[in-house]
């Protein structure tokens, strides 16, 4: 049994559902995206490759003649229970392209977009679902943090891949920065756009945030940033997947006002990263520590001053 | 004299019956009137707060002037753990329907709001709440009509049924 994964899953309709969660355990656990496609079979992204999901709960390499293949209808009860039959209210999270539902699940979503005057208006029939599973892997960034930060704190960028595990290092780095258990204690501030790093339900964080953590759910990344420094005083802030210019200047301000900043960000390799026009000013002049994600693991630490 | 006390007594008893059976009407009046009010508080909390669909509906089961609307309470409870809006809608209509006044033309559109609610974005929710309240003001209308002539005409006749039984067992 896999809670993780049951948890993730029970977001979509219950037909979807309870197929999912009667999969064998072995491809549950390492199991970290399911894809809901109208008129193809679902399809699991999991460590050991991709798998099909059958209509009796098991799964296959291939897709088979018994691989349940999702209809319209399928898509569309799963959008409803995405959005907790309250579609109305997540307007907006739907044409930014993701909803994050109950434990952090990341949901992708697309179909038919709808534009007046350049402006995205809605998206209709949508036809694509992507979950990632968040997992919460504990320990995972303490020999890190004790390597980064024992003799002090420094603005770090996480960069790796999509699926490489950023997130998942970044939130338990932002854990033990401010548990006190390895020899730190910390003022943290997360700046949790997207729901990912705290999974914040009814107001309270359902992942391990550590004492001295305070959580911005749902804040735009330039909002959050500004607010935690004026208001919190941290002494770090977390932020998640960095997109832009206006996050770059925020994450400037924070820096230069003090505050230390450990952020994540796409890249498969340091010329990639330094191709980000946007980045260019604060690897240069803001950034200390730069650390490169590969398969989940920590493949390189350059330190820049 | 307890024969002529009990003859005499009949003319209470049809008023009583008479009026049991008028506040059947009046009680169709006072459901569409708070059905109408419930669908006038979904239209302020989507376009106030576009709230989501489970706690519309626990504020709406919550609230004392819609205590009438059984059926928010019971789909309260029922969306709590199937997670399945519509059904859950469907189901509590179904269950309280016994006990209310609401006709048959009144429950269709109340039960209109299970493919509304949470399915469309806010415009849709709005729009589709409006027809349906203009529906119930119209079978408001329609209710108060038949509660005043009708209601009036029960009470009247249980009286004259009562006088009237008493008149034959003299």
């Amino acid at each position: 049994m896999d809670k993780k994964f049951d948890e993730a899953v029970c977001a979509f309709s219950q037909k979807i559902s309870r197929i999912l969660i009667n999969l064998p355990s072995e491809i549950k656990t390492s199991c970290f995206e399911v894809s809901l496609r109208v008129g193809k079979p679902i399809s699991l992204q999991t460590s050991k490759g991709v798998y099909f999901v059958a209509i009796d709960g098991g799964a296959t390499k291939m897709p088979t003649a018994y691989s349940f293949v999702c209809n319209r209808q399928d898509i569309d009860d799963t959008v409803l229970a995405l959005t907790d039959f309250s579609r109305h209210s997540f307007v907006d999270k739907i044409n930014s392209g993701y909803i994050t539902v109950r434990g952090g699940h990341r949901v992708g979503v697309c179909g038919t977009s709808n534009y007046h005057k350049d402006k995205l208006l809605a998206v209709s029939d949508i036809a694509y679902i992507n979950m990632r599973i968040a997992r919460e892997i504990k320990g995972c960034g303490k020999a890190l943090c004790e390597e980064l930060f024992l003799d002090g704190l420094h603005s770090t960028l996480i960069v790796g891949s999509p699926c490489s595990g950023k997130t998942t290092l970044l939130r338990d780095l932002a854990y033990w920065l401010s548990s006190g258990e390895c020899g730190m204690l910390y003022k943290v501030a997360i700046v949790d756009e997207r729901g990912e790093l705290a999974a914040v339900s009814l107001g309270e964080p359902r992942n391990e945030t550590g004492v001295l953590t305070d959580v911005l759910d749902g804040y735009k990344k330039s909002d959050g940033i500004k607010l935690a420094i004026r208001s919190l005083s941290p002494q770090v802030i977390v932020v998640d997947e960095l997109g832009g210019e206006a996050d770059a200047l925020s994450l400037k301000e924070s820096i230069n006002s003090g505050v230390a900043v450990i952020a994540t960000i796409h890249a498969g390799s340091v010329a990639e990263l330094y191709k980000k026009e946007f980045l260019a000013s604060l690897l240069k002049n803001d950034f200390e520590r730069i650390v490169f994600i590969k398969n989940a693991a920590v493949a390189e630490v350059i330190k820049l001053c | 004299m307890l024969r002529v006390m009990g003859l005499v007594m009949l003319i209470p008893l049809g008023f009583l019956v008479g009026r049991y059976l008028a506040k059947n009407y009046k009680n169709r009046l006072f459901e569409l009137t708070a059905c109408e009010q419930m669908l006038a508080k979904i239209m302020m909390y989507i376009d106030m707060q576009n709230m989501p669909t489970g706690e519309m509906i626990s504020r709406l089961a919550s609230s004392e002037s819609l205590a009438r609307l059984q059926f928010l309470t019971l789909c309260r409870d029922r969306f709590g753990t199937s997670r399945d809006f519509p059904a859950a809608w469907r189901e509590s209509l179904e269950q309280s329907r016994p006990a209310m006044a609401l006709k048959e033309q009144d429950i269709a559109i109340v039960l209109r709001l299970r493919e509304v609610l949470g399915s469309m974005d806010a415009a849709g929710i709005k729009g589709a709440v409006s027809l349906m309240k203009a529906e119930i003001a119209h079978n408001i209308v329609d209710a108060d009509e038949q509660s005043r002539v009708k209601g009036a005409l029960f009470t009247k006749l249980g009286v004259l049924v009562g006088i009237l039984a008493a008149i034959l067992l003299i």
